[in-house]
């Protein structure tokens, strides 16, 4: 029997909206705020380099796969980090620009820019792993 | 920095991590929704409440420090998705923070304090 083809495309999930808890959003929104008023105030205190780290602090990773893995169970939530590992590294494309960028062009032009940095290479990774090993990125092992 | 700005950044990146978060949780396959894990959500919020109310210079070196962070995120992530299914969930996003904090702030140290 013919191995079946991974479906790597991406692709919307709506019926997803159905099993939305507002608690793990509410969650989610608390963790943000925190991270980003502690950044700020570190940054008051150690200086803006200091404090730009901690904007990419993860405050949302750990309690989201923790929340995958309550709901959807282990596999979903190893899977899931699979590609947060891919955003991580796309981040630093994200600060990379910003870095170059600000002082030289328009800050909001730069802030645009910065975002698309992180879709490209975020887009792009998974590509990549798309291609390497399909089996990490197939709709039908979810 | 007033109450009212630290609110504004609050009530701006909390509201981001929301908007990434629902995202990750409408798109499919999973490895493909993981990229909004570790979405710069807290960092556009920031760093649009720094360019409104502060410096591009501070904005700046905002980013800078932000290169150093981001390679931590990424290992915090490989090490999360090691621990976490693996041992119990707190105990693997403890290991995850603690990756974090190893990387990023020795690469901190080694580039800006002991490189002086």
């Amino acid at each position: 029997m013919a191995a079946e083809r991974a479906d790597v495309r991406p692709g919307l999930q709506l019926g997803s909206l159905r099993r939305i808890r507002v608690r793990d959003y509410a969650l989610r929104f608390v963790f943000g705020a925190v991270i980003s008023v502690g950044a700020a105030l570190i940054g008051q205190v150690g200086g803006p380099r200091l404090g730009g780290m901690f904007l990419a602090f993860p405050a949302i990773l750990p309690a989201g796969l923790t929340l995958i893995q309550e709901k959807d169970g282990t596999r979903d939530a190893d899977r899931t980090a699979v590609g947060a590992i891919l955003g991580g590294i796309a981040l630093c494309a994200f600060a990379i620009v910003g870095e170059a960028a600000f002082g030289t062009l328009p800050p909001w032009l730069v802030l645009l820019l910065a975002l698309g940095a992180w879709c490209g290479a975020a887009i792009g990774l998974y590509a990549v792993l798309a291609v390497l090993r399909p089996e990490a990125c197939d709709r039908n092992r979810d | 920095m007033s109450i009212g700005i630290l609110a504004l950044r609050a009530v701006l990146a909390g509201a981001l991590v929301v908007v990434f978060s629902l995202i990750g949780e409408l798109t499919r396959p999973k490895a493909f929704s993981g990229l909004f894990a570790a979405a710069p959500s807290v960092a556009t919020a920031s760093l649009a409440v720094t360019l409104g109310f502060d410096t591009v210079t501070r904005a700046r070196s905002e980013t800078v420090g932000m290169v150093l962070g981001g390679i931590g995120m990424a290992v915090c992530c490989l090490v999360a998705s090691a621990a976490i299914p693996r041992l119990r969930a707190v105990i693997g996003s403890l290991a995850a923070w603690l990756a974090w904090g190893l990387v990023a702030l020795g690469l901190f140290w080694a580039v800006f304090v002991g490189g002086r």
